[in-house]
Order: C-alpha cells, then structure tokens, then sequence
C-alpha cells in the first residue's frame, strides 16, 4: 500500500469555542485523479478545510499528513517539496497579487525558483501557452500591473500559473466565482484536462453546485462544519438524501422559465435568523423543513442508504451505518467516463 | 414614468486612444417592470449603470444620451442636482456588499448618513424609525443597526445595501450583480428580499449580471450586451425561447446545468478588445454562423413589432 499524498486524520479546527470543522478523515493518493468537490454555503467550512491541507491554519485536532508526515512538523526540504506539489488557486484573486510587480512576476517567479524554464524566450512561451489555454490574449495580459486587470483576467492567471508548475494536488477554491459564466467553462475545461492528462487530483472548492456537478467525480456536502452528506456527484446532486442538500440544489436557479425557483415558495423566516452555533444535534434542525425531536437532542451518524452516497441524517435511520473512517473510499472512485477501478 | 434611456455612451480617454465602453445604448425600464442585462465583463454594463447614476470615474466620460425619469433628463443634471436625486429618484445598488460599506461607521450611521447626504433631515426619531422600517423590508431587525460590517453575513451585507438603496424610496432601482458573491441560498434569499421591495414600491428595477438562470427566475425582459453596444432585447421569454443573435445564443448554451453531466461549452474565442474593435459586427470573429457583410457593415438594432429587437444581419434568415 502507498502512502497517501495529503491525508487528513480525524483533523479539525477550532476558533475559540466556534467549531469550524468537525474532525475529518480523508485521504488523497498520488495519481488517483479524482476532481472532489467541496460544497456548502458561507462559514460552511469548505475554506477552512482548504486551509488545513494546505497547512495554512494548524489542526486544533487530528493530523494532517504529507506523504506520511505530520505537516505541522515538516523539515526545510520536504516542505518545499509540500509547497510545490500541493498548488492552490484561491477565492481572492486581488489578494494574491503583489501590486509593485507586473503580474508576469507572478508566474516567472515559480519558474525561477523551481528551474522549469531553459531561457528567458522558453519562458515566455511557457506564459504566453498557459494564458492561451485560459482564454486570455498574452499581448493584454502579461508586461500588466495587477490593477490593470479584472478580477477575473487576474484569476484566470492563477490558473494558468498552477498550469506551469505540474502540481501533484491542486487545491482550487472557489476558482471561477468572479469569471463569467461563457468563460467558466475554458477554465474548469482547462481544470479537467490537467486532472485527466497529468493525472493530477483536484479538490474543488465551491458554493456553487453546477459547475460542481460538471467538473467533479465526487462530492462533500459541508454544514457548519459538519460532513452532511457525500458520495458519487451524480447520485448527490440527482437524488440528494440530506435536506440541506436538497435545499442547495433547489436554490439553485434554473434558466428554464417553467422550472420555479426553490419549490416556489419563499425561504422561510427561519433563514433571516442564525442557526445556533452551539447545538447539540443537527447543525441545520433550525432550518430544516423535515425535523424530528430527537435532531435537536443528538448529532446523527453517517448512514449509506446507496452503495455510493452517505448522508447524516436520521431520516435515514434504519439504513446501514457508514464508518466515518472509509469516506476516502467512498469518494475514490471515478463516476465517469465508467472506469471505476474494481474494488 | 419608469426610466428612459436613449443613445447612451461613455468614453474612457486612456494613454492609448479613446475606448468607447458603451456605444449609443438605449431601452426602457417601465414601472413596476424588471429589465435584466446580461454581457460577459467588459461589456459595458456597470459602465452603463454608473453613467446613469453619473457615478463614472475618470477618464470614464459620458459622451451623449439622454436618461428620462418623469421628464427629468439625469444625464443632464448638475452634480448637486443628480446628488438630490441619487437614492430619491434612482438607486444604485453596488456589486460586492462587502466592500460597500464603511467598515468603521455602524450600519444605523450608514443609513443616516445615506439620508442626509441626499437631502433628506427627518426628525432623529423619525430618521430612526425609517432605518428599522427600512431593515424589516429586507427582514433584519433592529438590532442590526448597532452592528458594524464584519459583524454581519454577506448575505446580510447585500441586505443592507437594499435597504439603504430603498430607504427614500426610488423610481428606479439599478442592482449590479447584487448576488454575485452569495452561495445559492442566500442569493435566494437577497433576490425575494430585492423583489419583495420593487413590487412593494412598484419600482423599474434594472438588474446588471451574467447569471441568466438568476435572470430567468428574476426579470420580466433582458437585454443583452456585446463590446460596449446593445444585440438584443425584449421579454425573458422571446430572448430565451427564440434567440435572435448568435451571441444569446451561445450565451445561453453556455449556461451550465444541473443536467448532462461533464456537457459545459463555453463560448469559443475571447471578447474583442474595446480598444481596437472590429469594424462590422463585433462578434463576428466568434460568430460561426458569420457572412462576408458582417465583417464590414455593423447591424443596428431592428425594429420588431413584437418587441423583440436584435443587431445581426441574420436575423430574419436565422
């Protein structure tokens, strides 16, 4: 057996007495190329999750592995090689940027330090190819200060920057929320054909749920901290098992005119109040349209009522339990184009 | 009544040469009606909207046009005179709550200040119970005058905006991607806010985005924009049903869905470059349904008599 790339076990974060992220365990292999998203709303957790494997934030429980060793404690050489091999593309495109340089510094910089390059002119293709596969025209992009650019042409080059460096991991969160949706499709393409031509694995984290659907194999469906459901993206999106999840893609609107926004009626009130943030069971009881008593008393464990799909939810109760433990089973597997790997 | 616009255009005087952001716009917002538009960046409608509020920065310049609200032209007005105007008569509702407001003035400041900048002074009483009516508009309560911005959601963020943008109650309500940072519940939720508030005050309400699917939920007509100059308008359903220009049409096949796992097209190409557009259509270059007169001559928008307009050669052959 290998030793997994990025392995989170049983890590979670705490700020002050506000649980941010459940403990989880989760394993991403080398080469094993799925695209996993991340999905949930704002204080979801989905960015603090991003944060722990890329040892941005150190674990207030658990541990987080780099090829089997703890990534808090990572000597000089290895952590290089934890910074190169594990790439990010983050939310913000305006806070990555130093805004002294020209945003070309952005991406010779990689390619000095890490010797990808073989001259100054191989360089220059390198940048001018990476742009073009993101839909950018070099000649308006590069030899540009950060601010001359939009937020979108700007995250567009992060993109093409994680392009040049052939990461093992890419961490992308929320890489196209500011690009346009005629462009989000080149750039979550380009996304797809890096995972499947380089073999690399993506962790996809977004609030949005289609371009989820689209790009990933695979999904975690996060609540306040808490892993509601997760599974196959097919079966999660089509037949959502979690009410949160049913919610989430019923909020999502439909460019077919026939089709109601959520189930036509409006939010309840519930949702212009914040939900508790020290109860003891469900984190969603308060806004759940299918509550029972004993989801406020206790937090309910993962069941799988599918093969390939797990929801904590007591209306699943009587449905087998699911080890919390095996979830990077679960979520190892491809949906498509059909090669699952037999088990 | 409702808002007017007739051959509006702004110009930014860069280093390099004028660039002309949008190019002679013009379409009507009725009472109580919802126009949508919708154009990749670049395009030219935060331009639009910005001109319309006389809000545009240099070298931004509205170069020509006319703005009608009830006989007023607001392209005309002096700048103290449109700041009478600004939240009275018309409203602007920025992209990105998170960086509209003051993060160091209380949300109760910001509204009172938002009053007084536009010439209205209330009682004190009466300022504050505007601000509470105002919040329980957008379903927040009073307590939320006291907090200041990074106590709040972003969610909660945009509703502010909303309710500040509705505070003296507009005739015209311009919302610029008021959701675009919002996960899909609270967008949900800040667009039944925003709708709740037009019907109630049965404002035009022009909403600026790249959503359609939230314009297919939200608006009663759309208007699309290419390179700074309007190619179609006309109801949510004629312009989704019955695209007339290829440019809504692959602006609408590229809309990804909940369907069809692993289908996301995109629109081939990139937009022109405002600064040397080319001349003729300037989607040709991407337009594969292309003829040799588009490459020279630029369509105008035609005059449809069922009210769906578009500007491309093709629009009776395709």
């Amino acid at each position: 057996m290998t030793t997994p790339l990025l392995q989170l076990d049983g890590a979670g974060k705490r700020f002050g007495h506000v649980t941010a992220l459940q403990p989880v365990t989760l394993s991403i292999d080398e080469d094993s190329a799925p695209i996993l998203a991340v999905a949930g709303e704002s204080g979801s957790g989905k960015t603090t999750l991003a944060s722990l494997l890329l040892g941005f934030l150190p674990a207030s429980m658990g541990e987080i592995r780099f090829r089997g060793e703890d990534v808090a404690s990572l000597g000089r050489t290895r952590r290089l090689a934890f910074r190169r091999e594990v790439q990010a593309i983050f939310q913000d495109p305006f806070a990555v940027y130093n805004p002294f340089y020209r945003v070309d510094h952005a991406l010779l910089e990689p390619l000095r330090l890490l010797r990808l390059a073989r001259s100054r002119q191989h360089a220059r293709e390198m940048m001018e190819s990476a742009c073009e596969r993101v839909g950018l025209h070099p000649e308006d992009t590069l030899g540009r200060f950060p601010h001359q650019l939009s937020g979108g042409q700007r995250q567009r080059l992060m993109v093409a920057r994680a392009l040049l460096l052939r990461p093992k991991l890419l961490i992308a969160d929320e890489p196209v929320s500011m690009i346009d949706a005629s462009l989000r499709a080149l750039v979550l393409g380009s996304l797809r054909k890096l995972n499947t031509e380089l073999s690399i694995p993506i962790l996809y984290i977004t609030h949005d749920l289609t371009t989820a659907y689209h790009v990933a194999d695979t999904i975690i469906v996060l609540y306040r901290g808490t892993i509601v459901e997760a599974g196959d993206i097919e079966s999660v999106i089509q037949h959502p098992l979690h009410p949160y999840t049913r919610l989430l893609v019923d909020s999502v609107p439909s460019p077919d005119l026939d089709t109601p926004w959520g189930d036509g009626r409006p939010l309840s009130e519930s949702f212009t109040k914040p939900a508790p943030t020290n109860a003891r069971g469900c984190p969603f009881v308060t806004r759940c349209p299918d509550a029972m008593p004993r989801c406020a008393e206790q937090p309910s464990p993962l069941y799988a009522p599918g093969p390939n799909q797990v929801a904590r939810c007591f209306l699943h109760d009587g449905k087998p339990a699911f080890d919390e433990s095996a979830l990077s089973g679960l979520l190892r597997f491809r949906a498509s184009p059909s090669k699952e790997k037999p088990s | 009544m409702g808002l007017h616009v007739r051959d509006l255009s702004v110009t930014y005087r860069t280093g390099a040469g004028p660039v002309r952001a949008v190019d002679s716009v013009s379409f009507d917002v009725a009472q109580g009606e919802r126009l949508g538009l919708v154009g990749e960046s670049g395009s030219g409608k935060t331009t639009a909207a910005l001109a319309l509020m006389q809000m545009l920065q240099p070298p931004g310049r509205c170069e020509g046009g006319t703005a009608l609200v009830d006989g007023t032209d607001l392209l005309a007005l002096s700048p103290p005179q449109m700041q009478q105007h600004r939240l009275r008569t018309i409203s602007y509702i920025p992209q990105g709550a998170m960086n509209s407001l003051n993060p160091v003035h209380s949300v109760e400041r910001q509204m009172r200040n938002a009053m007084l900048d536009h010439g209205v002074s209330p009682g004190r009483r009466e300022m504050r119970q505007l601000c509470i009516t105002g919040l329980a508009g957008v379903g927040l309560g009073p307590e939320v005058l006291r907090r200041y911005p990074h106590e709040l959601s972003g969610g909660m963020k945009q509703r502010v905006c909303i309710a500040i943008g509705m505070l003296l109650g507009p005739k015209i309500i311009i919302a610029d991607e008021p959701t675009s940072a919002l996960d899909v519940v609270s967008q949900r939720l800040v667009m039944e806010t925003l709708g709740r508030e037009q019907e109630k005050s049965n404002a035009a309400l022009l909403l600026i985005g790249h959503d359609i699917g939230l314009m297919a939920q939200f608006v009663t007509r759309l208007a699309v924009m290419y390179a700074g100059r309007l190619v179609e308008i006309g109801t949510i359903r004629q312009v989704l049903t019955q695209p007339r220009h290829p440019y809504t049409r692959a602006l609408i096949g590229s809309i990804p869905k909940l369907r069809q796992r692993g289908v996301l097209s995109g629109i081939p190409g990139v937009a022109p470059s405002l600064r040397q557009l080319p001349p003729g259509c300037a989607f040709h270059a991407r337009c594969t349904v292309h003829v040799d007169r588009c490459l020279v001559e630029r369509p105008a928008l035609d005059h449809d008599p069922g009210g769906h307009h578009a500007a491309c050669h093709l629009r009776d052959a395709a």
